[in-house]
Order: structure tokens, then C-alpha cells, then sequence
């Protein structure tokens, strides 16, 4: 066998590799497929990063991000009810799934606890350097959230690296308080890490966040607002964890664009209001669907997603949507409702 | 160095400490001071207005990548299907480091003529592979031997990594020696992972050849390149690999694992920097050239010896006459004279006894910071 026989023959077998990629960036009017919603970048912040830009800010900045952004998404953060993050454990990432594959990469030791049902672009980031997998049984009642029985059985299992998604990234679905307060217990308890995906929390109108010492956030910065063309993602994490993520952040790609984090700092001055008005619209408008399409739709509290049975797609002629099977749910659909796509009426 | 630092922490450490003086002259890393071009700079503008939602693949727009194989034909001499044999990476780095995940599976070796940029030993780490090192000789211009490559081969090497120029030597691998090196990897099946950033610097009679452009090297070849150091974009993180269909298929493949496609706005920039006005990126490297002339001048009025440097954007000086390790000679000039270059340990053990200086300072800066240098290694050469 060739060399390069060798590789292909490795590669074709490597089926996490292979997971399905999903675009941030609708392709058509009536493309709802994307994870996250999208809207022109406002002229204010166009002008704010040109003039950055124009002023120099063109070479190499810090690895981990410039530290007023760093700073912002601590700020962030706050308002998603998460605190006990400082800004010299932010690292900035080129997208969400940079954010995925670092935090996987570094905090995996052998193993990781994933659910069943996860966003592929998990799979893809844990193929680039395969470990071994546990499966998190989910509950199809309460939106594809992982048990919290399979989380107890993997942790006294002696598994030490724990994958979640709150919001589910399929069906927009979260913890209730209680909830991820005895996941938090559950983790500190077995000295297991947690890596949690609060990518979607923006748009629930009241989260409720995993909180342990032991939890690596990870999500997109400022979603919906435009900031696709420019992606970046984040990792809040440990003092002692940040120093190994920062030297692999530099090893992939020294640091992240600057026209990316400069647009993401115009824009954090008023995320927050801006937020909050698009979680408003969401919500009226994802009532008004789920009313419509009350037979098919499953659980979920994230405003911007709606997540039916596959059968609810005769109603969505000429739409296109996430689909379940990528997710390892395939009797599920998943819209998304955003600003920028046409929404079925 | 009390517990062993990685080569790249070493010098994160000194572009820290630099930071800490209001006047610290930095010839150490290789960021070029000029800032991107106004036209890239209009473009990445247009683009936020007008393109911020187009759909990118993982491996990136179709526009960009036709205008890379056009570059790639034009510059260096090999051709490559836009549709499949080119992924648009978040600058070299990522480049690199998606060459070597791509070539290099657990237990598989790459063989690194030394000195060499300490990332490809921490992406070989990375992916579970091992690094087979060759020494390079100031002597022999730092000349990647195919004979020595021949013998330092072992069962386990399973690709060849080609820098040329080379970061930090400077040296160019003859055409001649190119060749040589080609043969040796068919001969025993190996891939070539290429790095070709320094491609438009070249100095004197030297002249640029791409594994890639030679028979029979193309199907074996990874090529990387990136905008960063021709067209000062290092902050825009824009740079692609090439490569046969075959093994960029698990480039791409890899690209959408590790980070997604990269920013549409940093694609367009970059399409812009391909396709529009060449001139400033011609200036730049004139201004390299000049600018190497003083460094060169300087360093003679110092009494170092040095490898002319044949392409890139820096010297390697030897500074075995100190008697000091590169560390604490970089460290003692920047405390002394608040002038940062890099110590050569840092980018191999066998190397401990050169400095890395760069010319990537305006004019005057350059003169300023080297003058102090001077000032400092008569202090330095004094005992104080």
C-alpha cells in the first residue's frame, strides 16, 4: 500500500470526520437550515471596523483575542446569568466550531461522554483526532437533553469529559434550574470536566446555565446580528485550562482575524437591546408557527428554532431545513426562524 | 530556562517583555510593519456591505480559489483544479497545520531539516506523530542535503517538509537540490508537505522552485502559502493549501473539523489582494530589499558573521564569539538597548548560537534599533 493509500484508507474509515456539514449562512430566501439567525451587518459597524482597520489594526493581535472583547463576552455572559468567568480565560476562536474542536482537543484525555443527539459539527471536530466515545441516552420528551441517569451512569463509569448542548442545538431545548444545578453537583462530584454548547442561549427568554468549577462554555459570539460573514466563537474556561487552549489556539492559527473581533466589539455596545428586541420578534413569531404546526412540534424553549416531526415537512413545500438525521434524530426537522429567510406563514 | 519551554513560548515571552518598554524596537517576529493595502482594505469594506451573506463551503469561495490556481500557474510554475485541489485556510498557520494533520497519521514521521519554525513540531506532536530532525550547516548555507536526507531517512518517515525559504536560516533550496529531494521521496513513497510563504522574497540570483512544479512532484506535494507576509496581512488570517485531489479531499474534510470556511470577508480581502494592483506588494519588496542591505551593514560593523540571507524577511546571525546561549544574548540587548530578536534555541537546540534578526521596521526604526544593538554589544563585549 502507497503512502497515500494509506491516508485515504484511514480518512474514508474515520466516520466522525465525515459528519455532515452544516452551513452558517442560508443559501436561498427559504433556506431555515442554519443554526444561528442572520441579518445585514448595520452601517455603524461596517464604519467601526474599516476605521480599525484603516488605523492599523491589521497585523497579529494577542492569541486568545484583544481584551476589550475578551472583556465584552464576560459582559455577555452576565446576561445569560453566567458569572465566575474573568476575561484572561476568553478565548476568541474563528468560529463555534474552532470553539468546538479546541475545547474538545485540549480538555479530552482518552474519552468523552457525548448525547446521541449533537450538532454534527461535534462529530467532525472530535474526528481530526478521534478518542474514545460514550453515549449519552437523551430524552425524546423533554427535546433530545441527555438524561440525567446516563450523566450520573458515564460519570461513575469514570468517564472525565462530559459534551453537552444547552440549548439542544436540534430542538432548542434546556435545563431546567434544578436540573443544571444537579449537573453541576454531578460534575464537581467526580472531578469530571464539562464542556457545555450555549450557543442558542441567547434567544431563551429565561436560562438557566450549568454552573460548575468544572465547566468550559463554549457558543457563538453575539449571534444575529450579522456577524456570519465575519464568524467568531468563544471558550470560557479555567485559569489552569486557557494557558493549553491558548498554546493550541496559536499552534492552529496564531490568533483570529481582526476585522472579525473588531466588528464583534462595535457590536457588543449594543447587543444586549438589540438582543433583546429580536428575542421578542422571534417569540411572537415561533408562537405563531408552533399554532400551525401544533401537531408536529417538539420541545424546545429556544426562540429562534423550532424543531417538528419529520412528517411536518408536507407542510413546508419550497423550505428547506435541518435534518434530524444529521443530528442522529431522524424523525426530526428543524427550523430556524431569523430576519433574513422567508418564514412558512 | 529553568523547566524546558516550548520554542514558541520562549518567544511569546520576549515579545511580552518587550512590551514593557515605551521604546522596544522589535526585529523578532515576522509581522511586516506596513499595513495592508488600501484597495484590500476598500474591498473587505464592499464585501461587509454587499457579500457578508454569501455561502462559503468549508473549503472556500470558488472566485478565490480560481484566482490562487492562477497565481500558483503564474508564480509557481504548477497547475491545480480550483474545484478540488486548493482548501482557503485562516493564514498559514492553519495551513500548516492542516498539511501536516493531512500527511501524518499516529506513529508516522516527518523529517524536518533543522532549524525550522517550531510549529510543525508541535502540530507533528499534535497529531501523534513523531519529528525525525536533520541538521542544516551555516557552513554549507544551511543547504538541505539530499544525501543527508537520504541517510537520516528512517521506516517511519512518511513525509518530507520543504521550507524555502527557510524561517529562520533564509536559505533557498537550489532547483538542482529540489529535484534530488523529489527523487528521494518517490523512491520511498514519501509526501512532500511544502511551504512556499516566502515565495516573493528572493534576494541576489536565487531563485524560487516549488516541489509541486518538478515531474512527477505535484501528485505527492502539499503546498501552503498565505497573504500575510507578501501583502502585510498577517491580521486578516488568509492562506490556502494545494495539493493532488486525493489528499485534499482529507484537507477539506479536516478544514471543516477544525474551523469551518474561513471569513467571507477575509476571503474577499484576499481575492482582492490576488486580483487587484500589484504595486504596493512590489514596493514592499523593494523596501525589504533595501532594508536587508542595512541590516547586512550593521551586522558587519558589529563583527557578526552571518548566512547571506537568500529569501525571506530576516538573518540568522551567529553569535558564537559571545560565548552566550541566543536566549540570554536576545534577552541582555533587549534589557539593555530594548531591542527584541529572536534567540535561534528557540527554534532548534542546534541553534543556540545565532539570533534571528528581521527588517521589519521602517528606515529609520531599523537604523535606530540596530544602532542601539551596537551600543549594546560593546557594553555587552566590555563585561558590563
Amino acid at each position: 500500500m502507497t503512502t497515500k493509500e494509506a491516508i485515504q484508507q484511514k480518512h474514508e474509515a474515520n466516520r466522525l470526520l465525515h459528519a455532515p456539514f452544516i452551513s452558517q449562512v442560508p443559501k436561498a430566501e427559504k433556506d431555515l437550515s442554519t443554526d444561528q439567525p442572520t441579518r445585514a451587518l448595520e452601517p455603524a459597524v461596517i464604519a467601526s471596523t474599516i476605521e480599525a482597520l484603516e488605523s492599523g489594526q491589521t497585523h497579529y493581535v494577542d492569541v486568545p483575542g484583544i481584551m476589550p472583547l475578551r472583556e465584552a463576552i464576560v459582559a455577555f455572559l452576565g446576561t445569560q446569568g453566567v458569572t465566575g468567568y474573568d476575561p484572561s480565560g476568553i478565548v476568541i476562536t474563528a468560529s463555534v466550531q474552532e470553539a468546538r474542536f479546541l475545547a474538545l482537543q485540549i480538555l479530552i484525555e482518552s474519552s468523552v461522554a457525548i448525547p446521541e443527539v449533537i450538532h454534527p459539527g461535534v462529530k467532525k471536530a472530535l474526528g481530526v483526532r478521534p478518542p474514545q466515545l460514550h453515549s449519552l441516552a437523551i430524552d425524546k420528551s423533554k427535546g433530545m437533553l441527555p438524561t440525567l441517569e446516563s450523566l450520573q451512569q458515564v460519570v461513575e463509569q469514570g468517564v472525565k469529559v462530559i459534551y453537552l448542548e444547552s440549548p439542544v442545538r436540534l430542538t432548542g431545548a434546556t435545563y431546567e434550574a434544578s436540573e443544571a444545578a444537579k449537573i453541576g453537583q454531578l460534575i464537581e462530584s467526580h472531578d469530571a470536566t464539562l464542556i457545555c454548547d450555549q450557543g442558542l442561549a441567547s434567544w431563551v427568554a429565561s436560562y438557566d446555565p450549568i454552573s460548575s468549577a468544572n465547566t468550559t462554555l463554549i457558543g457563538d459570539v453575539f449571534p444575529g446580528v450579522g456577524l456570519e460573514g465575519l464568524p467568531l466563537g468563544f471558550i470560557a474556561t479555567s485559569s489552569e485550562q486557557v494557558g493549553e487552549m491558548t498554546k493550541l489556539k496559536q499552534i492552529m492559527s496564531i490568533c483570529t482575524s481582526t476585522a472579525s473581533q473588531y466588528a464583534a466589539l462595535k457590536i457588543s455596545e449594543t447587543y444586549e437591546e438589540k438582543r433583546r428586541e429580536l428575542l421578542n420578534t422571534f417569540q411572537a413569531r415561533r408562537q405563531a408557527l408552533e399554532q400551525n404546526l401544533s401537531t408536529h412540534v417538539l420541545p424546545g424553549q429556544t426562540a429562534t428554532l423550532l424543531a417538528l416531526k419529520a412528517d411536518a415537512s408536507a407542510s413546508l413545500q419550497g423550505y428547506s431545513y435541518a435534518d434530524g438525521n444529521d443530528f442522529g434524530a431522524p424523525d426530526v426537522i428543524r427550523l430556524l426562524l431569523s430576519e433574513s429567510v422567508q418564514t412558512p406563514s | 530556562m529553568t523547566k524546558k519551554k516550548r520554542g514558541t513560548e520562549v518567544l511569546y515571552s520576549l515579545i511580552g517583555e518587550a512590551r514593557g518598554y515605551d521604546d522596544a524596537i522589535i526585529l523578532g517576529r515576522g509581522d511586516p510593519d506596513f499595513d495592508t493595502p488600501a484597495h484590500i482594505i476598500a474591498a473587505a469594506k464592499e464585501a461587509m456591505k454587499t457579500k457578508a451573506h454569501e455561502v462559503s463551503p468549508p473549503e472556500g469561495i470558488l472566485a478565490l480559489r480560481e484566482a490562487i490556481a492562477k497565481r500558483v500557474k503564474k508564480i509557481n510554475g504548477f497547475e491545480v483544479d480550483p474545484a478540488t485541489e486548493i482548501v482557503i485556510t485562516n493564514g498559514g498557520q492553519e495551513a500548516l497545520f492542516l498539511m501536516v494533520l493531512a500527511a501524518i497519521n499516529e506513529g508516522d514521521a516527518l523529517l524536518v531539516p533543522e532549524p525550522n519554525y517550531n510549529t510543525y513540531k508541535d502540530a507533528v506532536t499534535f497529531a501523534k506523530g513523531k519529528v525525525v530532525g536533520m541538521p542544516t550547516y551555516p557552513n554549507e548555507a544551511f543547504r538541505v542535503d539530499p544525501e543527508r536526507v537520504r541517510q537520516t531517512l528512517t521506516p517511519e518517515v512518511k513525509a518530507l517538509l520543504l521550507v524555502s525559504p527557510n524561517n529562520p536560516a533564509a536559505s533557498v533550496i537550489s532547483r538542482e537540490d529540489q529535484l534530488a529531494l523529489l527523487e528521494i521521496a518517490k523512491e520511498h513513497d514519501l509526501i512532500i508537505l511544502a511551504d512556499d510563504i516566502y515565495d516573493l522574497m528572493i534576494y541576489d540570483d536565487f531563485v524560487h522552485t516549488s516541489p509541486a512544479s518538478l515531474p512527477g512532484g505535484s501528485e505527492r506535494t502539499l503546498t501552503l502559502n498565505a497573504l500575510s507576509k507578501a501583502y502585510a496581512m498577517t491580521g486578516w488570517r488568509a492562506g490556502w493549501v494545494t495539493g493532488p485531489a486525493d489528499l485534499m479531499a482529507k484537507v477539506k474534510d479536516l478544514k471543516a473539523g477544525v474551523s469551518g470556511p474561513a471569513s467571507i470577508i477575509a476571503q474577499h480581502a484576499a481575492l482582492a489582494a490576488l486580483t487587484g494592483p500589484q504595486e504596493e506588494m512590489i514596493e514592499m519588496y523593494e523596501a525589504y530589499k533595501r532594508r536587508r542591505r542595512i541590516v547586512l551593514d550593521y551586522l558587519d560593523q558589529m563583527g557578526f558573521h552571518y548566512g547571506t540571507p537568500q529569501g525571506g524577511q530576516f538573518v540568522f546571525v551567529d553569535i558564537n564569539h559571545t560565548g552566550m546561549s541566543s536566549l540570554d544574548l536576545s534577552q541582555k540587548i533587549l534589557s539593555k538597548a530594548h531591542v527584541l530578536a529572536y534567540p535561534g534555541g528557540a527554534f532548534s537546540e542546534d541553534m543556540d548560537h545565532f539570533l534571528r534578526i528581521t527588517f521589519l521596521q521602517p528606515e529609520d526604526k531599523l537604523r535606530d534599533g540596530l544602532g542601539r544593538m551596537k551600543e549594546a554589544m560593546d557594553v555587552i563585549a566590555a563585561g558590563a
